[in-house]
């Protein structure tokens, strides 16, 4: 598959943080929809801060966001961080908290309500409404591969099952402080 | 367990009718639009003498066509010359201060006409010449909108800040590699470092160009935004 970006992300300058103030703002928006393109693309929920994607199995790299080797340039990590800013403000992005790694980053390119009703439209139609299910059904069971969350990380779609619970449409079941399954109704 | 609400009415079975139904229902008005739609051009063609004449008649058809999604750019037709021809360029003028409004905080205000053809009008089947002809028709107006030429390209520019000689010669040299530096303004136009700084200093609070300071030589290169049509 190969990936598609915009124009301007071959344009130089957009790798230097712009001291006008408007166009520094015009610049973060264009990061912004660039990262949230890419993942939307390659189907990635949780990126690592630094902007390398792999291929989940293979490990290949799929594309560094940050850098681009065909024009020699790359944001610098204070540019980095800001872009970051930027979408942690916007809620594009959220930093994840209970995973073990601190540096992966949640991608919103769908909101997390959108998510959520795309989760609770399929145990509507496959039948799963008041039961209980395990995440891994939800994200990998191979019934689910045409669905667009499978594959999704357990960490992403606890997000949205904690959306659900807000609009007390599901409720999470624990086991010894763990979260094993969930109830929809 | 006895199930209350709309539970009570069984398993899946059912909302898989209501979703087909509403699937099917809304396939239905779909095609029930389009062919709305294509009926309104048709109308319009029909009644292309009217729709001229009568002014009060025309605004409340436009405004129909736009409440249905009807982009008022398609349906005109400049050789059949549907509506009045100048309605159809007043609707240009529309689209390109839009266009303009929305592109200023990336380009500083200048853009390309090429750009605009080739980002917004080309698949309207709208010509260079027509672009051109709307951008004439927006000088009375008075918004500071105005062509002009470097090295054969024609530019619009919609801030009324006039550029200066210096800058358009900038803009110049931007256009045959995308960029600026201080070396290539002394090779080229013998400018001595502090008049080549300040102007380009001057164009970048302006948002007229972008600072690169990546480049392999070490030197920060000054890049116009109307060159990212040409990346590919």
């Amino acid at each position: 598959m190969t990936l598609e970006t915009p124009q301007i992300y071959k344009f130089p300058p957009l790798y230097t943080p712009q001291t006008n103030k408007l166009i520094r703002k015009q610049q973060l928006q264009t990061w912004e929809s660039i990262i949230l393109q890419t993942c939307a693309q390659l189907s990635k929920w949780c990126i690592n801060k630094n902007g390398k994607i792999y291929d989940q199995s293979t490990g290949e790299l799929l594309i560094s966001i940050f850098e681009n080797p065909e024009i020699q340039r790359a944001c610098s990590l204070e540019f980095q961080q800001e872009i970051w800013a930027y979408m942690l403000q916007n809620e594009t992005a959220l930093q994840l908290k209970e995973s073990e790694d601190s540096n992966m980053i949640a991608i919103f390119w769908e909101s997390l309500d959108s998510w959520s009703s795309t989760i609770l439209e399929w145990c509507e139609t496959s039948g799963k409404l008041n039961q209980v299910i395990t995440i891994y059904e939800i994200c990998e069971s191979d019934e689910n591969t045409n669905c667009k969350f499978y594959g999704m990380p357990s960490s992403f779609c606890l997000l949205v099952l904690h959306r659900l619970v807000d609009r007390n449409r599901a409720t999470l079941l624990k086991d010894q402080g763990k979260i094993v399954g969930v109830k929809i109704v | 367990m006895k199930k209350f609400g709309v539970a009570a009415f069984g398993e899946s079975g059912q909302y898989d009718l209501a979703s087909n139904k509403l699937g099917s229902q809304n396939n239905e008005l779909n095609e029930q639009l389009s062919i709305f739609q294509v009926k309104l051009v048709e109308f319009a063609r029909q009644h292309n003498k009217e729709l001229r004449d009568v002014p009060r008649f025309r605004a409340k058809f436009m405004r129909m066509c736009s409440a249905i999604g009807i982009d008022p750019l398609s349906i005109f037709d400049k050789n059949s010359h549907l509506f009045h021809i100048d309605d159809f360029y007043y609707q240009i003028c529309v689209k390109i201060i839009e266009i303009c409004r929305n592109t200023k905080d990336v380009n500083g205000g200048v853009i390309s006409l090429e750009e605009l053809h080739v980002n917004y009008f080309k698949n309207m089947n709208i010509e260079m010449e027509d672009i051109e002809k709307a951008i004439i028709m927006l000088g009375p107006l008075d918004g500071g909108f105005e062509l002009f030429t470097i090295r054969q390209k024609k530019f619009l520019r919609s801030v009324p800040n006039e550029l200066t000689d210096d800058q358009t010669k900038i803009l110049e040299i931007c256009s045959i590699m995308g960029y600026a530096s201080i070396t290539l303004l002394r090779a080229n136009l013998n400018w001595k470092r502090v008049r080549s700084q300040s102007v380009l200093d001057g164009m970048v609070a302006s948002g007229l160009i972008w600072v690169d300071s990546q480049s392999l030589e070490g030197e920060v290169l000054y890049w116009d935004p109307s060159w990212i049509i040409n990346l590919s």
